[in-house]
């Protein structure tokens, strides 16, 4: 079986094109600093105007921070109605997720035997969402909406991974061809309770969809539950990554999102901080998620 | 890559998780960019999440 990952005629992608990557690559390094954040008067009845605005940041940065102005009373309802707005229709519904699909991110305690970071206060690694996933169901798109911040802590941390593409072609083609390979990054079987809730399964770090041309990433910095290919490139591939989050990048951006801000992407990197919840209220910090199978149409397409 | 192992056989002075926290951290601050957790920490106030811990104490900068 030739395993070698392929890409379309004139693809930026494609390792033997360099013409075409070098245009690519200018023009995604020219978006530099933080995208303005787009007011959305009601993101379930987004105008044509809000949405053409988010789609071409996206379209751009693959991420677009949006404030709505007043907090929807039906978060869930409103999210989801914002997403289909957009043009996202194919929601995730992940382990933990609410019946809607919309997960309400907060600390709480899990009636499982595994502790789930993200329902934790504890700081979240880079990663890009359902990193864990099979093949067929990769998070394409995802949105993050802040209803109420945490008293301390919590920020954000955002890298477009096309821009982790370049960096690292940049310094050794190799590396990226050894990240698209079908076997260079495993999650072991998740098992509950003596029941395999997940079996392991084998996948490239940087994939190209065969529908569309775009570069897809699979990615966590965890130490535990993901293991890479067992060889020099795709080990020194993951340090150089870990190590351009440690150096920093101009285009990494930091936010700590306010109630009633949220972020939206096609997937892109992120991490969070630590984070600590007021203790004499009890308020804690509440971040909707939702996630998508597609990713964000181009501004034309809808 | 660092093994939790050879930590701790070449700390034999470390008594506590909290030192041991202290410890993975020193490591990580020195550049170590992979931990293998492959023993569990024998201390007697070493919790049930500990593996959450110390990779949390490991990678907060990634």
């Amino acid at each position: 079986m030739n395993t070698e990952p392929r890409t379309a005629p004139g693809s930026p992608f494609s390792l033997d094109d360099r013409g075409n990557y070098a245009a690519w690559r200018a023009d995604k390094l020219s978006a530099t600093g933080m995208p303005d954040i787009l007011a959305l008067e009601n993101p379930a009845e987004l105008s044509e105007a809000e949405r053409q605005a988010l789609l071409r940041t996206c379209q751009t940065r693959n991420f677009a921070m949006f404030r709505i102005g007043a907090p929807p009373e039906d978060v869930e309802q409103a999210l989801r109605g914002f997403g289909r707005r957009i043009g996202l229709l194919d929601l995730d519904q992940n382990l933990c997720a609410e019946d809607s699909g919309v997960t309400a991110i907060t600390v709480k305690a899990t009636e499982t035997d595994h502790t789930y970071i993200p329902y934790t206060n504890r700081p979240l690694g880079w990663h890009t969402d359902g990193y864990y996933n099979a093949g067929e169901f990769q998070v394409r798109a995802w949105l993050l909406y802040c209803a109420r911040p945490a008293s301390e802590g919590g920020d954000n941390e955002l890298l477009d991974h096309e821009i982790a593409y370049i960096r690292i072609r940049d310094e050794n083609p190799e590396w990226i061809r050894a990240l698209m390979a079908a076997d260079a990054f495993t999650i072991p079987s998740n098992t509950e309770q003596g029941e395999e809730i997940r079996p392991d399964h084998s996948g490239p770090i940087f994939s190209v969809s065969a529908t569309d041309g775009s570069l897809h990433m699979r990615y966590s910095a965890r130490q535990r539950n993901v293991i890479w290919k067992d060889d020099a490139l795709t080990r020194e591939a993951a340090a150089f990554l870990l190590d351009l989050f440690k150096r920093g990048d101009e285009h990494i951006f930091h936010c700590r999102l306010q109630s009633g801000e949220g972020v939206i992407s096609n997937n892109i990197l992120h991490r969070r901080d630590g984070f600590r919840d007021e203790t004499a209220s009890g308020a804690k910090r509440l971040i909707y998620r939702a996630r998508y199978y597609q990713r964000l149409p181009v501004p034309e397409e809808y | 890559m660092l093994y939790l192992s050879n930590i701790l056989i070449a700390n034999q002075d470390v008594q506590t998780f909290d030192e041991l926290k202290l410890l993975v951290r020193a490591f990580a601050e020195q550049g170590e960019m992979f931990l293998r957790f492959d023993v569990k920490p024998p201390y007697p106030d070493t919790p049930v999440d500990w593996e959450d811990q110390l990779e949390a104490t490991f990678s907060s900068r990634y």
